[in-house]
């Protein structure tokens, strides 16, 4: 298991986010579904959910980019919408996907988008060579970014999030499709400004970052949250239970239903793996399990079993695992 | 504004980097302009503006109307307009346009001014060399002109004649002495875009609009690749108001429109020769032109999806117009149907304007294509902003 957050409590003044009833409908698909939040100052929060949860579409209207059906969200207690311009400055958006101009280096983007944000003069020039630094990219900071390779535009693409000290910083996705040591680099990079006092929200569907990380989890599934506190009052639904992570091949589905029916299983869900499993006591019913998966077709060529992670609390909450 | 003026400066320096832009706005309508005025135009006789030599053979000497046609060239010719050379029969002013010794000719048939008083059909022959469609072109809307004044002479001729009871003699007759004082018709010496253009000039001034057309939708492109790459919705959560990137956009689209003009009218006028009079007035052209270019351009691009179908319409437009706007062969010496549907294109107002403006006489005799191209500007631009306002979304 990872180890879980070490940033001190979230400060108990008022909070620089509120999330009221946020709502948004793309035609008949009803995206976001009511969702309600809080982010304290210096409180990292997970926003936790499969793909198509509607995370990210959570998480535009939090930044003001995409206008909601219904719903309030406040920042730093001004109310936002997509027209109230000053409100913005109080937010850092790092978007999911790399948005960065080719055709410009590192220092331009970030002079650019700095300008975006209000900045200007010696403050500018210094927040720039700030945040150059502080993404390890210093030394490239008058390459076109064009030239970068994946890390380094991740890097970059949550430096320039950073670049005005925003209040409430958001991070959609930051990790997706970057390497090991990336990966790492911007994980401490969130950890630090946690610590620093500012507000992140973090969007991710890797467990693991969320118990890294985040002081408070909400879990997002189908447009709604369907559950939100600490990482220990999540585990706590799933009970005294055991978490059984199987890898295997062949006829999943068929493999997922009959392990289903068997006494003392209550979950039951395919992983990139294999499947996952939430069981009463996993030591007697293993052997149940690995003839009940002969008899489907799947070859299993593994097994951990563990303590409830949020993985865990997904599956009892949804009947399905969080997958990729 | 600042942040206009940093969103347009972030997207002119983009360009600068791609240097298609300098395909499109200079390198391209300097070849196509130098090889157009090369083949048409008299390549480097820069110094005095070209004039057409053409023959006139008369058939119906002694006619009243023919005798005016012969008079109004040879005033052209006195006021250094055209050359004009007299042939005594068909064949020889035949000859004379095979042989080159004129650029094309007109032949008067016998008769002609008494068809005309009679009400039957009466026609000048052009004869022109079919590899030089351009002078042809030129000829014909000089005869074109030229039966329309007599169409509307012998109209009011008519009526005087029926109300004060003249014979056709008669009537012929007075029309003889009226002439003398004032002809019953005049020749126009070319159209008017290509009026007083010099070849050079001309073709400069075709090539800067077609090729202008290329660039002018950057605004429109530059906003889809903005949203394409994700950087528009990070713009959007900035404390920047969606009007005002749009805004950076559509003035990115005239300063990049105004700024090839301008630097491809300054090569021209060097390497081709191109006259640019008034400088003044040929900016507010220019700027006017770029407008109702960039507006329509945005129209048509505005209901593509990506930046590379926007492009496809984008090019579409630019040689749709280019050719309908006659940027490279007069469309007016033409059909009469294209010649009138050419008027929907800033392209014909810009040549317009530009031959207007080279023979003198300031803002006055701009007025009509200036004004023309600058509502075009404003409706297609206002309604291009309009539609685009639905694009400010990530």
């Amino acid at each position: 298991m990872n180890t879980p957050v070490t940033a001190p409590a979230p400060d108990a003044s008022p909070s620089v986010l509120q999330v009221e009833d946020l709502q948004k409908s793309y035609g008949e698909i009803h995206a976001v579904k009511g969702v309600s939040f809080e982010i304290a100052p210096g409180e990292n929060y997970g926003l936790l959910g499969p793909n198509g949860a509607g995370k990210t579409t959570t998480i535009q209207m939090i930044a003001g980019v995409l206008a909601a059906d219904g719903g309030r969200v406040t920042v730093c207690g001004k109310e936002l919408t997509t027209t109230t311009t000053s409100v913005k400055s109080h937010i850092g958006w790092v978007p999911q996907e790399v948005a960065l101009y080719d055709r410009l280096s590192a220092r331009e983007n970030l002079a650019f988008f700095g300008r975006m944000q209000g900045l200007s003069g010696k403050e500018l020039a210094n927040r720039v060579e700030e945040v150059l630094h502080l993404t390890a990219l210093a030394d490239r900071a008058g390459d076109k970014t064009i030239k970068f390779s994946g890390g380094m535009r991740r890097r970059l693409n949550i430096g320039i999030g950073l670049l005005h000290q925003p209040d409430l910083l958001i991070l959609d996705e930051p990790t997706v499709g970057v390497d090991v040591q990336s990966r790492a680099s911007i994980l401490d990079q969130v950890a630090e400004m946690t610590r620093q006092g500012m507000a992140v929200l973090y969007t991710t569907h890797y467990i693991e970052e969320v118990e890294r990380l985040c002081h408070r989890v909400g879990i997002i599934d189908h447009g709604t949250m369907i559950a939100e506190g600490t990482r220990a009052e999540l585990v706590k639904m799933v009970g005294e239970r055991d978490q059984v992570l199987i890898t295997a091949d062949g006829n999943l589905s068929e493999g997922t239903d009959r392990i289903s029916e068997l006494d003392g299983v209550h979950q039951a869900g395919i992983t990139n793996e294999g499947m996952e499993l939430l069981v009463d006591d996993a030591t007697p019913l293993l052997p149940r399990v690995f003839e009940t998966l002969t008899r489907s077709g799947v070859a299993a060529s593994g097994v951990r079993v563990e303590e409830p992670d949020l993985e865990a609390v997904f599956l009892h909450l949804t009947g399905r695992a969080l997958r990729d | 504004m600042r942040d206009i003026g940093w969103i347009v400066l972030k997207d002119l320096r983009q360009q600068v980097r791609d240097r298609t832009i300098f395909i499109f706005g200079l390198i391209a309508p300097l070849a196509i302009a130098a090889a157009l005025s090369l083949a048409f135009g008299g390549f480097f006789q820069t110094e005095e503006a070209v004039v057409f030599e053409f023959g006139v053979s008369n058939a119906d000497a002694g006619g009243p109307i023919s005798e005016a046609f012969s008079v109004a060239m040879a005033e052209l010719e006195s006021e250094g307009l055209i050359g004009i050379t007299f042939h005594r029969d068909r064949p020889s002013l035949d000859r004379a346009v095979e042989e080159g010794e004129v650029d094309a000719g007109f032949f008067i048939p016998d008769g002609y001014s008494r068809a005309i008083v009679d009400g039957s059909k009466a026609e000048v022959v052009v004869v022109a060399n079919p590899e030089a469609p351009v002078i042809a072109g030129v000829a014909a809307s000089m005869a074109e002109q030229f039966a329309l004044e007599v169409a509307s002479a012998s109209a009011a001729g008519a009526t005087l004649a029926i109300l004060a009871g003249f014979t056709p003699e008669q009537m012929v007759q007075a029309g003889l002495t009226a002439s003398q004082a004032n002809p019953p018709a005049r020749v126009a010496s070319l159209e008017a875009e290509v009026r007083q253009l010099d070849g050079p000039t001309y073709y400069s001034a075709g090539a800067a609009m077609f090729f202008m057309v290329f660039v002018v939708g950057v605004g429109l492109l530059s906003l889809l690749e903005e949203r394409k790459r994700h950087t528009l919705a990070r713009l959007l959560s900035s404390p920047v108001s969606p009007g005002r990137i749009l805004a950076a956009k559509f003035i990115l689209s005239i300063t990049v429109g105004v700024g090839s003009v301008a630097l491809f009218m300054l090569f021209s006028r060097f390497l081709l020769g191109a006259r640019w009079v008034e400088p003044p007035i040929t900016a507010l052209l220019v700027v006017a032109a770029v407008g109702a270019a960039a507006g329509i351009v945005s129209l048509v691009a505005g209901w593509a999806r990506t930046s590379e179908q926007a492009q496809n319409f984008q090019s579409v437009v630019a040689v749709a117009m280019g050719i309908l706007g006659g940027t490279f062969f007069p469309i007016s010496g033409g059909d009469s149907f294209l010649a009138t549907l050419s008027l929907a294109t800033p392209h014909a107002w810009f040549m317009r304007g530009l031959g207007d403006l080279s023979g003198g006489g300031g803002l006055g005799v701009v007025a009509l294509p200036l004004v023309v191209l600058t509502c075009m500007a404003a409706v297609t631009l206002t309604i291009s902003v309009l539609g685009a306002r639905r694009r400010m979304r990530p």
